[in-house]
């Protein structure tokens, strides 16, 4: 994963933003008032998202630190792991059995992940890299909770590194399911009764917001980051994506949702 | 700096994290001591912090110092009520950790105590070659890590080790020393740091057999362990991941006896050993967590003899008073051993984070079997815990 540190850029200066800021901006603009969140390991980003929405559009949102099972943090700073003690500035603490009984169930209605490849129909692999995973050319992480999230409401997958190695044609693993082989292989899970959720909804990376057309479930250009070109992002997907005719540039951080970021990140993790 | 002499009560503070880097048995009787003081001897103290609850070590050592600080600059005019022997060295480090002060002897109630040595307690619970071995803690949080080198010192091996969800160091030392056979695990990382180098070779080497589960199939696995029950039913959607086909044996399709559909099964798994950091304990192995609990209680119920590694034995009487907290009884405990600060380089949820420049270190060591095998000689092989912590940046000054 391409992380540039604090220490490595110095202090920000005031008007522009970093990727991760802009990121998680983006995602916080997709949750809702009500809703319940859960995030993963590792997760700074989606966490101080989910902080932004409470502080702005959305008061009621709870979201859980998965691994420290914190509910609702004050993350104020913001650390780098969800299982830090530091998380457990919180409402309520759920233990690791009662959190993942309770994704499983479906009461938690959208869940932030990403891997090491997704690829055209919104599989994610955070598994391993090579044909035989017996003898993976790369041995990664592994599943985690990622293989039953489609039974969650929405999936939003951020990938920091967007390259044709990693946004590919076929995960060589499908860790996290999305929408399988497309959108006929869905409908099919769907009538087995083998999934409840509504699959990935979006991907952000760090060039653009993609989706999923409706049919085909085919991954599907949203927007491009500023100073980027739709070609870029072209040159940068290893399948072909659906590119509608017209492609807006992301809305960038408004001042107010950075100064409120900024403030939730006051140590510049982000 | 000084150090502290047996009467006089000292803390030594790092300013950066306020946790305290030395704990004695009285470190609980001198920060409520301070805080009865700074409430009622020293209005400047607090005047900036009242209407705050003063409940973080963090908060009362600073407040500690803001009062000695006002009281000196107040000319004299707000002399504490009653005198107190205390003394706050503020230093980035302190040098070097002194060895915890021995424990007093138990009581004689006629009970067993359970305390033992770090070397004893595996030299009597784990067989050489055991089945299946448990660990808690979850990613860079509370890793069993004084019991886990002490496995290495003694060179048990291991068949099979069942990670918590999320494994990191504790088990990419076990299986970078060789020592394991196959693993059972659901993630195998360091965060935000990378991936996990010993447990990376070793795959893509063939020479470590993995078992891939979910997280939930993995806690289910253990609770039907817990409760005698032949299988886990595992909730539909999981047939759609890989993992289903990558680990057969873990998901197996039965028949759903009351709706007649097919549906996925896991084994139980019941851990001969299970190897878990607790924050505190009496000697007979009741037991508190003080952050969070992570799947280290799933494991202790499942396993057949737990090992309990753990910061501070604290009096049984002090337990009994306020019982809520014991989340693990006794019995279901073999042996409790004092090692304060043995989950370095990883954190121990309130009372201290992770060592990152310890962990880079061994990330970049333990990329190629010299480097793991360097760090072993360094941190690992012929020393004591006491004497691996004084090479750490516990102690650097």
């Amino acid at each position: 994963m391409m992380r540039v540190t604090f220490e490595e850029i110095g202090p920000r200066p005031d008007k522009a933003y970093h990727i991760e800021e802009l990121i998680a901006v983006v995602m916080s603009r997709q949750l809702r008032n009500g809703e319940t969140v859960g995030t993963g390991a590792g997760s700074a980003v989606a966490r101080a998202a989910c902080r932004l929405a409470q502080l702005r559009q959305a008061p009621d949102l709870t979201f859980v630190a998965g691994g420290s099972g914190a509910v609702n943090p004050y993350l104020e700073p913001l650390t780098a792991s969800s299982c830090d003690y530091s998380n457990l500035d919180c409402e309520a603490v759920l233990t690791a059995a009662d959190l993942l009984s309770s994704v499983a169930s479906g009461r938690v209605d959208l869940f932030f992940y990403g891997g090491l490849q997704v690829d055209k129909f919104g599989n994610v692999n955070l598994s391993l890299l090579g044909n035989d995973p017996a003898h993976p050319k790369l041995r990664g992480p592994g599943s985690a909770a990622l293989p039953f999230l489609s039974l969650v409401g929405r999936g939003i997958i951020f990938m920091t590194n967007h390259h044709p190695r990693s946004f590919v044609d076929k995960v060589d693993f499908r860790t996290a399911p999305g929408f399988l082989e497309g959108g006929e292989s869905w409908h099919t899970a769907q009538i087995a009764g083998l999934v409840q959720g509504v699959g990935p909804v979006l991907v952000i990376s760090n060039l653009a917001v993609l989706d999923f057309e409706e049919e085909s479930k085919a991954m599907r250009l949203v927007s491009v980051h500023p100073g980027v070109t739709v070609e870029q992002v072209k040159a940068a997907t290893g399948f072909e994506l659906i590119i509608p005719e017209i492609v807006p540039t992301t809305l960038p951080p408004a001042q107010e949702e950075l100064r409120i970021l900024r403030e939730i990140d006051s140590k510049g993790l982000l | 700096m000084s150090q502290p002499s047996e009467n006089q009560e000292a803390i030594w503070c790092d300013l950066n994290d306020a946790i305290p880097l030395v704990y004695f048995d009285n470190t609980r009787a001198i920060l409520r001591r301070a805080r009865r003081y700074l409430q009622t001897s020293c209005v400047g103290g607090i005047s900036k912090s009242a209407g705050r609850p003063i409940n973080t070590t963090n908060s009362v050592l600073n407040m500690m110092k803001g009062a000695l600080v006002s009281n000196e600059q107040s000319g004299g005019n707000l002399p504490p009520k009653r005198p107190i022997n205390l003394e706050i060295n503020v230093a980035p480090y302190p040098t070097p950790v002194p060895a915890p002060p021995p424990l007093p002897a138990a009581p004689e109630d006629g009970r067993t105590s359970k305390q033992m040595t770090l070397a004893e307690a595996i030299e009597r619970y784990v067989p050489d070659g055991v089945e299946s071995l448990a660990l808690g803690g979850m990613h860079l949080q509370n890793n069993p890590m004084a019991l886990v080198r002490e496995l290495i010192r003694q060179k048990k091996r291991i068949n099979s080790l069942i990670t918590s969800p999320a494994a990191s160091l504790s088990a990419d030392l076990l299986i970078g020393a060789a020592l394991v056979e196959e693993v059972i695990t659901s993630y195998f990382g360091f965060e935000h740091l990378g991936l996990a180098p010993a447990y990376r070779r070793f795959c893509q080497e063939g020479r470590l057999k993995v078992h891939e589960l979910d997280e939930l199939t993995l806690l289910l696995a253990l609770r039907a362990g817990a409760a005698g029950q032949p299988f886990a039913a595992l909730p539909p959607s999981i047939a759609l991941s890989d993992v289903v086909t990558a680990t057969p044996h873990f998901y197996t399709p039965v028949q759903d006896p009351f709706t007649g559909k097919t549906v996925l099964a896991a084994p139980p798994l019941r851990p001969k050993v299970a190897l878990v950091v607790c924050q505190q304990a009496d000697k007979r192995g009741n037991a508190i967590f003080k952050g969070s609990t992570f799947t280290d209680r799933e494991m202790i119920l499942a396993a057949e003899t737990t090992i309990l590694q753990v910061e501070q034995i604290i009096p049984t009487s002090q337990l009994t008073r306020n019982p809520m907290p014991v989340t693990v009884p006794g019995y279901l405990v073999k042996a409790v051993v004092p090692a304060p600060f043995s989950c370095h380089p990883t954190a121990c949820h309130r009372f201290y984070n992770y060592d990152e420049a310890h962990l880079k270190e061994y990330l970049e060591l333990a990329t190629t079997a010299e480097g793991f095998e360097a760090y072993l000689q360094k941190y690992v092989l012929n020393q004591g815990e006491v004497e691996y912590l004084g090479k750490t940046s516990l102690t650097r000054g």
